[in-house]
């Protein structure tokens, strides 16, 4: 595996676990104030950094593919495997016990994907308008 | 660097000269440019063989192991490979995807895609693709 598909692989790993434990902390802060008793596992921060890297897996695929199967269809088998990953090493790892507990773990699932993809975006945009800025001063005229 | 343009009365008197302490990229980039700016590439078209002034170029494709140079208007071949052609380009010339260099000049601008890539919209309207992982080496072409 070459250093830029390791570098994605990092990177992604990082976004995703960040958002976990992100939604977690604020999971954490609404049962405490809410008056309820709140912990982890001591094998849950690992399972999360592990879950994370599965899913970054997939997401170099996506990203990494040239052209082929149209934008939001490969976006939909993205969420679809990430959610796979998601539902059965969440099981594994005892992420949740019960039906309320699996319906938490979908909702955080889909809450990290959002935030996954908008810090993407967003860092795109930042990253498409000081190209076009430079640019001005770089090409040819017409 | 103190810069100092003298002009000259015939093109064979025409040379460049850089004192330096030190032969630094940027200097390896002025050296690049000054040496390629009159450059050419023998290209073809229809049987027909041409030479290719570097700064006509917008894009180069390789396609099923042939290599295609594309102008504003036209598309020639040539035998070389996009490596050797990557070597022989200046600072101008960007590896934008596994199968394509692109002239930077010739971008009029950048749109970002979904998954990490920019589709880059060239001077003559066409659209390249700069793969996400070419992203980071054009910001640092254009000093960003």
């Amino acid at each position: 595996m070459d250093k830029k598909k390791t570098k994605v692989i990092f990177e992604e790993t990082l976004m995703i676990s960040t958002g976990i434990f992100f939604m977690i902390g604020i999971g954490g802060v609404i049962t405490h104030l809410s008056g309820g008793e709140y912990s982890l596992a001591w094998y849950h921060p690992l399972s999360i950094i592990f879950i994370s890297f599965l899913c970054s897996l997939p997401t170099l695929l996506l990203k990494e593919a040239d052209g082929g199967k149209s934008g939001i269809l490969r976006i939909i088998l993205h969420c679809l495997s990430l959610f796979v990953i998601v539902s059965v090493a969440g099981y594994i790892f005892k992420w949740y016990t019960d039906l309320s507990g699996y319906i938490s773990v979908i909702i955080i699932f889909f809450v990290v994907y959002v935030f996954v993809w908008s810090s993407s975006i967003w860092m795109g945009k930042i990253d498409e308008t000081k190209i076009n800025k430079a640019l001005e001063q770089f090409r040819d005229e017409e | 660097m103190r810069v100092i343009y003298e002009k000259v009365s015939s093109d064979e008197a025409e040379q460049a000269i850089i004192k330096a302490v030190k032969r630094t990229d940027e200097i390896e980039t002025a050296i690049g440019l000054l040496e390629s700016a009159g450059g050419r590439i023998a290209v073809s078209k229809d049987g027909q063989t041409y030479l290719l002034e570097h700064n006509k170029i917008y894009y180069i494709e390789s396609i099923d192991k042939k290599t295609f140079i594309y102008t504003k208007e036209n598309c020639y071949e040539t035998k070389l490979r996009l490596y050797e052609l990557e070597d022989m380009l200046n600072a101008n010339f960007l590896r934008c995807a596994k199968a394509m260099i692109v002239n930077i000049r010739k971008i009029r601008s950048v749109k970002s895609d979904m998954n990490g890539r920019m589709n880059a919209k060239l001077l003559n309207d066409e659209t390249v693709v700069i793969a996400r992982s070419y992203v980071k080496e054009l910001k640092n072409r254009l000093g960003i």
